[in-house]
């Protein structure tokens, strides 16, 4: 019953100073590597030109170059030691540089190009985005050391955004490319955001109450179980496009066939299809985790609360369904992260969403306008990844059943 | 005062119950009357039918032939819910709900029966307290963050929450260490001898059924193979498996474990003295106890003393192993 995970590797050396953490060091030496090495942005008179990318040592912004070498200077000796002081320290630094990050953009942003040039823009270059990565590595690593709270990560995260987003409304940022892009097409950025995530929320709830549904039939009549997964698992092996192709002509057909269906916007393209095909992904791994979640609550606790005399809707509601409901979060976790990717490959039958910027840049060889929807889409999943498996753990820890209730 | 216990229906009774699980036969036309305020241990091997018996009682499992009755009437006629929240039901993995309070865990059947929640705020304090858990501490918890006793101690709380007459215990302690089982089963004593619940207590060890019961139902195969009190079955085993059950060539221990030395000693001709540093029991202590002392010591007497230390009495191993009045 008790959980050993909770202890940590150094609780069993006798000696008191750990051993430096390798992984750290590695992701330090990398961090510098790329930072140093390679070049941090590019220049481009215009869209069209290609641009000059430049290092560094190309830039030699001498105060800059010093707080970031003594800063990694400083992790290096902090992971060299690395008692929990000295991670909690290395967290701070790395927090340090990766909330600094946009505000050094926006100081080479000033540096490098002429206001009057209004065509000129930034790209990101291959030391910067290799930096951010290695950093955001590095983050994670310590967060998992540290072993931290929910709250106390999300705090961290939330102060990087934000650090983010005032960095790119102030203006500063604005000869970035990427904002370039964005504020060519601000308003249909906007609605390809939104519509997005509608389409997200929608597969989501509709998955949600079918597998709930499917769940509770399985549940009731066992001999359905088989049957269900095998066609759920069939369906999750259709390649996206193919299944978009499968689904044209019957939905064509439909519309053509039922004028009402044609008024709601359903053809062979467009949202229809999309919908239809992210619900039939998303059904497996909802209904599999719904099924597992409410199938494997402890069978003594059930049979005590039927025993205490609580009817069947009570046991459901006031049992079953919480005691589940961590397994069931995992489910629309997964579902929710795979929707938010996929409904980026349905803008290619005109389902809309930040997709389509995607696939207009891939046209253009645009490479900032493809980031501009591929960008919120993964800080979109990331996000949603973060807060669904937080309120898991949340629910956990007062269940007595998560990894870390007795740690922290 | 005799009579009228006879003439009083028992609390609970069993008519030829029987209970299949498809071709199987669980439970074999069982007969049982257990009179109210009685401590029923049903005991036997594993898989001979105890559970499916008790939860025959509170209807978990339906009995497919034969009466089974509450106070003459049949439970069949009771609503199914109403009738568990008049019984109380304590299980060996206590069955706590993981995400819920000790105090919302114990309120369970009160705030089914809508007791208003002064009230059950009230019971749940009362029950905290009779059970040795102090409420500014435990009240709060959730089941994970206690100890196996504790837990079984809710448990136990929550089975008595809304004050049911009737108690199913499957065997509560059975996961417990010897040393809190057995302060539990003291526990469980003492509550009885205030509350006088009728109680049905399954266990598949003879001596917790031997220390706990007023009656002992031995059951072997889904049949009761012998019934009465634990006296009456160490003197009389009904058949080898019962005898086997006691403990084969152990039930002399057995028998001794259950009498106190009061029963044996022979008290001290000039009144009460003071304890010397000669070896004495406690007059309340078993025959066991007493036998075992002499046996590490070497001796074949000991001083007997009351719960003040005062020597009342004294014990010689001719006392402690032949009965009074057997040898005349
Ligand atoms: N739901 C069920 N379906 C089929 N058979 C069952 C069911 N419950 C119990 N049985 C069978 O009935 C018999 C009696 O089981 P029961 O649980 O009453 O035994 P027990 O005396 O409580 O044993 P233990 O000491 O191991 O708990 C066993 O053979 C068991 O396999
Ligand atoms: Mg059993």
């Amino acid at each position: 019953m008790s959980s050993v995970t909770g202890e940590h590797a150094a609780a069993q050396r006798p000696d008191l100073t750990p051993a430096p953490n390798p992984v750290l060091l590695v992701l330090i030496a990398l961090a510098a590597t790329a930072l140093a090495g390679l070049p941090l942005i590019s220049v481009q008179p215009n869209r069209i030109m290609p641009g000059e990318g430049l290092t560094l040592w190309a830039i030699g912004a001498a105060p800059a170059l010093l707080v970031a070498v003594v800063l990694l200077a400083g992790l290096a000796w902090l992971a060299w030691r690395p008692t929990r002081r000295a991670l909690r320290l290395a967290l701070a630094a790395v927090w340090l540089l990766l909330a600094l990050l946009p505000w050094a953009l926006v100081a080479l942003a000033a540096q490098q190009v002429d206001p009057a040039m209004s065509s000129a823009r930034i790209g990101l270059g291959a030391g910067l985005w290799g930096g951010l990565f290695v950093l955001l590595l590095a983050l994670l690593e310590l967060i998992n050391r540290l072993v931290l709270t929910p709250l106390q990560r999300w705090g961290l995260l939330l102060g990087l955004g934000l650090s983010l987003l005032l960095a790119l409304t102030g203006g500063g940022l604005d000869s970035l490319a990427l904002m370039r892009e964005y504020h060519g097409r601000s308003a249909a950025f906007h609605a390809a955001l939104r519509y997005h995530l509608v389409l997200v929320a929608a597969v989501v709830g509709i998955s949600l109450l079918l597998a709930a549904v499917l769940a509770l039939a399985m549940r009731r009549w066992s001999r359905l179980r088989r049957g269900t997964f095998s066609v759920l698992s069939v369906l999750q092996t259709i390649p996206s496009l193919a299944l978009f192709g499968l689904l044209l002509a019957p939905l064509a057909y439909l519309a053509a066939r039922f004028t009402w269906l044609g008024d709601l916007g359903v053809r062979g393209i467009g949202w229809a299809p999309a919908l239809i095909a992210l619900v039939a992904y998303s059904l497996l791994p909802m209904t599999r985790n719904a099924y597992v979640a409410l199938d494997e609550v402890a069978a003594d606790v059930t049979d005590a609360a039927r025993g205490m005399g609580m009817s069947s809707a009570q046991v459901f509601w006031q049992v079953r369904l919480p005691l589940a409901l961590p397994v069931m979060l995992e489910g629309i976790r997964i579902t929710a992260v795979q929707a938010i990717g996929l409904a980026a490959v349905a803008a290619l039958i005109g389902a809309g969403g930040l997709g389509t910027f995607i696939f207009q840049g891939l046209g253009q060889a645009a490479m900032d306008l493809v980031l501009l929807g591929a960008l919120p889409i993964i800080l979109i999943a990331l996000l949603v990844d973060g807060m669904f498996s937080a309120l898991a753990e949340q629910l956990r820890r007062i269940q007595g059943r998560g990894d870390t209730a007795h740690g922290g | 005062m005799a009579d009228e216990r006879q003439a009083a229906p028992a609390k609970i009774e069993l008519d030829a119950v029987t209970k299949q699980f498809g071709d199987a036969t669980a439970v074999d036309a069982i007969r049982l009357a257990i009179p109210r305020g009685e401590l029923c241990v049903l005991v036997g091997t594993s898989g001979c039918g105890k559970s499916t018996t008790l939860r025959m009682i509170n209807r978990l499992i339906e009995h497919t032939a034969g009466q089974i009755r509450i106070d003459g009437q049949q439970i069949r006629d009771f609503d199914e819910q109403r009738l568990r929240r008049r019984i109380g039901y304590a299980i060996q993995s206590t069955g706590l709900f993981p995400h819920w309070t000790v105090a919302r865990n114990i309120g369970l059947v009160p705030r089914l029966l809508r007791w208003p929640a002064s009230r059950i705020a009230a019971r749940v304090s009362e029950l905290l307290a009779l059970l040795g858990l102090d409420e500014s501490e435990f009240a709060g918890k959730y089941p994970h963050q206690l100890s196996g006793g504790q837990a079984q101690r809710v448990g136990v709380a929550r089975a008595l929450a809304a004050d049911p007459e009737v108690l199913l215990m499957d065997e509560p302690f059975g996961a417990l260490d010897p040393i809190t089982r057995e302060s539990l089963q003291d526990e469980l004593l003492r509550l009885q001898s205030r509350l006088h619940k009728t109680i049905v207590f399954v266990t598949h060890d003879m001596d917790e059924a031997l220390k706990l019961a007023d009656r002992i139902v031995v059951m072997d195969a889904g049949r009761i193979v012998q019934q009465g009190s634990a006296e009456a079955l160490l003197q009389a085993p009904a058949n080898a498996f019962v005898e086997s059950l006691l403990g084969g060539r152990d039930r002399g221990l057995k028998h001794a474990a259950l009498t106190p030395v009061a029963e044996r000693m022979r008290p001290l001709a000039g009144g009460a003295g003071q304890a010397s540093d000669t070896l004495s029991v406690a007059a309340d202590d078993s025959l066991r106890q007493a036998l075992s002392l002499m046996l590490w010591h070497g001796v074949d007497s000991l001083l007997v003393s009351d719960a003040d230390g005062q020597v009342i009495g004294s014990l010689s191993l001719r006392d402690a192993v032949v009965a009074r009045g057997a040898n005349s």
